[in-house]
């Protein structure tokens, strides 16, 4: 079962330092290229640690929308 | 997860820091937390440095993270702003350049050397004790004192938010993280292009 809520990064506003990837329990990020982090929301459970360590403060946790729960079976 | 070499470099930082006050030339060695990430961002398209190696970020994740020394409020918006980063990283260059400049004037023989240290560009600290006079050519030298001048001062401009902010507020407009984000997005543009 998924976790009803998910990471998002802002790619406009990451500085791409890597804080984040550091401190998830899951590995379910990833600094794309140099460029900015990318959250895999199949791993992501929502623990909101990403968020409370970025310094750009641009994670924010979402809840998951239908088009997503359409996957939980 | 298991702990690699490179997340031990924090204390590379601390000898870093340590040995110019023993010896100034060790400031040379700063050259590669300068040029390392470069290369990376250059040639490999990637901000690995900023990502796993980087001794001073972890520096600061250890002391504000794991020794609380950081409110871990939000940074100010401003902060990690285009604008500012960019303008922060223009300033830095031109400071870089100046030292530079002073250091081809200690070469040229136009200026004396100046065994001191100049902590966020305006307080000159006597730093004599850490050089002997005629160990290597002044200019040498002359770079030594302005090079740690700069990584001194950036180190403690990075403690000052890290304690107001969170842990790495720093790294949002650390020169060197500016730039090699901003190679890599250049790089990542042309990747698209082509
Ligand atoms: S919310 Fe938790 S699991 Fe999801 S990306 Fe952030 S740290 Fe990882
Ligand atoms: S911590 Fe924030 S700014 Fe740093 S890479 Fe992660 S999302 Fe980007
Ligand atoms: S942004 Fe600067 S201080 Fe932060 S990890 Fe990168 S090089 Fe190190």
């Amino acid at each position: 079962m998924k976790s009803k809520r998910f990471a998002s990064a802002d790619k406009k506003v990451c500085v791409a330092c890597g804080s984040c990837v550091l401190v998830c329990p899951k590995q379910a990020i990833t600094v794309v290229k140099g460029c900015y982090a990318n959250v895999d929301k199949d791993l992501c459970v929502g623990c909101g640690r990403c968020a409370g360590i970025c310094p750009a403060g641009c994670i924010s946790v979402k809840e998951r929308g239908a088009g997503d729960e359409k996957e939980v079976v | 997860m298991k702990k690699k070499w490179y997340d031990y470099l924090w204390i590379y930082e601390i000898v870093y820091f340590s040995l110019g006050f023993f010896n100034i030339l060790f400031a040379w060695l700063g050259m590669i937390d300068f040029l390392l990430p470069l290369c990376l961002a250059v040639f490999g398209g990637n901000k690995w440095f900023c990502n796993r190696l980087c001794g001073r970020g972890q520096l600061y994740t250890k002391l504000g993270s794991q020794m609380k020394c950081s409110r871990n409020k939000s940074t100010p918006k401003w902060m990690y702003s285009t604008w500012f980063r960019y303008g922060f990283l223009l300033f830095f260059l031109a400071m870089f350049g100046n030292m530079v400049f002073q250091t081809y004037l200690v070469g040229a023989g136009a200026r004396s050397l100046r065994e001191a240290i100049k902590l966020f560009w305006t307080f000159r600290i006597p730093w004599g004790w850490t050089y002997t006079a005629g160990t290597v050519p002044d200019w040498v030298a002359q770079y030594s004192f302005g090079f740690y001048s700069l990584m001194l001062t950036s180190l403690l401009l990075g403690f000052v938010v890290m304690g107001l902010y969170k842990p790495r507020t720093w790294c949002t407009f650390c020169p060197m993280g500016t730039m090699t984000q901003g190679i890599c997005k250049l790089r990542a543009g042309k990747d698209k292009e082509e």
